[in-house]
């Protein structure tokens, strides 16, 4: 499995964080660091540090994507 | 579709109770029916309701009724389903619906009332975290801390149930909040079903794919409906002069009386559509989620097929069979793309006449045993099938009723075939009938169901004769939780555990409820039965008496490929 760093920019919205969380639970992401920073007034940066295998990493950015709140999502290996 | 609403026609106020800006919200979205059960944090709601006249209220006898009625609704109309429940109880009684609509990509809006704002997170009495609980089995869900949030965020459910692939949206409102006044939001709503338009590259590539096949074939599913993507398809399909398979809930998409016709391939699809599948070697799969029910073992399924898959969803691309060409697109201009790129290509006698004439030999047919007894359950559904009326909708239940339904009903209207597919919820069908029967008042609705399912969700009959919604319930009734046992029978060693069930008296318990109910105990008693329910003005339970103990083939085992189907006993002794 390789370390990957999952970068997102998500709506500060009630639930929004949770609905991230609940994507990485359910792809099995093995989070190792979960970090949310309001960016603005409006938006949140999310970073997490992850070691999941490649077909759920690639998933979990489709799923991330597909979330209301997220609007944009995408993944590094580190 | 686009749903396009006006300004509400009455002089405008300047502000309105909470309550009464849900119900603006409602008309403003064009809905005409909420499927709900008031309660306590609900009750301003329920005050504003019949100032809101346009908005028809079906009282049911329980929340998931209601999920159900609304999911059903929403499939036979395309137009988001809507739920009115309270806190507590009331919300916790929603999550299978709402799962079932998530899994089958159902619009459906549930507005759930909340306790007061101040009590809320102090196990108040009737509260739940109900945001917390819907998450995972919902689109989204919102909890609207403002009266004037109210218009805007149901409005966004709507949206968000529609847009995309569709599926279930919470609206979570306090009760103090229905009670505090906001200035109404003037606007006219629109709403559209999703365009969603592939790229020229992906589509180019699916036709290069698709021109050079010799043996291409396409698989629909319910992405095909849910587009109203019927006469792409089969433009393509005969462009192609590809033969079409269908999943379960892609029944409808394709009439099955067209030579191009495959019938459905999966775990209990016909012999010949699996093999055409696994011999195909270009597949082009449009709305399908491609689920463990139809491949079976995925590592076997269609090992010789490059794969375009075809989708709204791209999370669904790729995710469970890897594919040649992912194409994201709603699946009506996905397949107008394709159409306007794909050369007419040489027609392939051998190939789809070949997937033609295996499907014939193959076609369910009665078995010699089925005439020794008195109701064999496929026979029981072809007399329903013969009985209704051409343009009957038939909403199954889960189990082998529900495959026997699948594979015997063979309808040629498009979208007459509803049942719950990814979450497989018995109970489902006669509530999602009375959706079905709501939306159209003068259609034929035929609920079948098995002995099982029926008693999980009965008390909707209840609903059935206060709304006067004239459903007929068939029930295959055979004393068992049938597929279980099967399985039991099959893959168990015939250990027998907790399957058989038993029912009560049908036909009384309708009469308790004031439907119509009829017993069918013999094979001369059926035809006079159905015709019977069928002219009977309101809602009717048929018990049927069907065989005990048969089986649904053909039957993939556990983990096993497609190909390894088992088919039925007598069928293999045949040459």
């Amino acid at each position: 499995m390789s370390q990957r760093v999952f970068t997102l920019e998500v709506g500060r919205e009630t639930g929004a964080l949770e609905r991230v969380l609940g994507v990485a639970r359910r792809r099995g992401l093995a989070l190792e660091r979960f970090a949310a920073v309001p960016a603005d007034e409006l938006t949140w940066k999310i970073r997490i540090e992850a070691a999941a295998p490649d077909a759920e990493a690639h998933l979990a950015v489709a799923q991330f994507n597909a979330l209301i709140d997220v609007k944009r999502a995408v993944m590094e290996e580190i | 579709m686009a749903i396009i609403v006006e300004p509400d026609a009455q002089p405008a106020l300047e502000t309105a109770r909470g309550a009464d800006l849900v119900c603006i919200a409602l008309e403003r979205a064009g809905v005409e029916v909420v499927f709900g059960y008031p309660g306590g944090a609900s009750l301003h709601i329920y005050d504003a309701l019949p100032d809101h006249p346009k908005l028809r209220h079906i009282l049911v006898r329980h929340e998931q009724g209601a999920a159900h009625m609304a999911d059903g609704y929403a499939r036979a109309t395309g137009r988001a389903g809507v739920v009115m429940v309270t806190s507590g109880p009331g919300a916790t009684n929603l999550p299978t619906g709402l799962a079932c609509a998530q899994m089958d990509s159902v619009p459906m809006v549930a507005i759930t009332g909340q306790v007061g704002t101040s009590l809320m997170g102090r196990e108040a009495f009737q509260e739940t975290d109900v945001i917390g609980m819907v998450m995972p089995i919902t689109k989204h869900a919102f909890l609207v801390r403002r009266a004037e949030d109210i218009l805007p965020t149901i409005h966004r459910a709507f949206e968000i149930a529609h847009e995309g692939r569709p599926g279930p949206v919470v609206v979570d409102i306090p009760k103090d909040i229905t009670a505090a006044s906001a200035p109404i939001a003037t606007g006219a709503w629109r709403q559209r079903r999703s365009v969603v338009p592939a790229s020229p590259g992906q589509i180019a590539r699916a036709v290069e794919l698709l021109a050079s096949a010799e043996r291409p074939l396409i698989i629909a599913g319910h992405g095909v409906r849910i587009a109203g993507a019927h006469a792409e398809l089969r433009a393509v399909a005969e462009r192609l002069d590809a033969p079409v398979a269908m999943t379960l809930l892609g029944i409808g998409a394709f009439p099955e009386d067209h030579p191009l016709a495959a019938g459905m391939l999966g775990m209990h699809g016909s012999a010949p559509t699996n093999h055409a599948v696994n011999e195909a070697d270009v597949i082009l799969a449009v709305g399908v989620r491609f689920d463990d029910r139809v491949t079976g073992k995925v590592s076997a399924f269609a090992p010789r097929a490059k794969i375009i898959h075809l989708d709204i969803d791209l999370s669904l691309i790729g995710k469970n069979i890897p594919t040649a060409v992912g194409i994201l697109a709603d699946a009506r201009s996905g397949l107008q793309a394709i159409l306007a790129k794909l050369p007419r290509t040489r027609a392939k006698p051998s190939w789809h006449g070949v997937v033609a004439e295996r499907r014939e030999r193959a076609r369910p047919r009665l078995v010699e045993s089925e005439a020794r007894v008195e109701l064999a359950p496929r026979p029981v559904v072809r007399a329903i099938r013969a009985a209704a009326s051409p343009d009957a909708y038939f909403v199954a239940d889960v189990g082998q009723h529900q495959m026997w339904a699948a594979q015997h009903l063979e309808l040629d209207r498009p979208d007459r075939f509803i049942t719950s597919g990814g979450l497989g919820v018995m109970g489902y069908a006669l509530p999602a009938a009375l959706g079905v029967q709501t939306a159209y008042p003068d259609a034929e609705v035929w609920a079948i169901v098995g002995d099982g399912g029926a008693q999980m969700t009965i008390q909707e009959i209840g609903t059935a004769v206060q709304e006067k919604l004239p459903v007929k319930m068939a029930i295959l009734n055979n004393g068992y939780l049938g597929m279980v046992r099967q399985w039991q029978q099959l893959f168990y060693e015939n250990r027998i555990s907790q399957t058989p069930i038993s029912s009560p008296d049908y036909e009384k318990l309708a009469d308790a409820y004031g439907a119509l109910g009829i017993t069918v105990e013999h094979r001369d008693d059926l035809r006079p039965a159905l015709e019977r329910a069928k002219a009977h003005p309101g809602p009717v339970i048929l018990d049927i008496r069907i065989e005990r103990e048969a089986n649904v083939w053909p039957i993939v085992p556990p983990g096993g490929a497609n190909a390894d189907l088992i088919e039925e006993p007598t069928r293999r002794d045949e040459p």
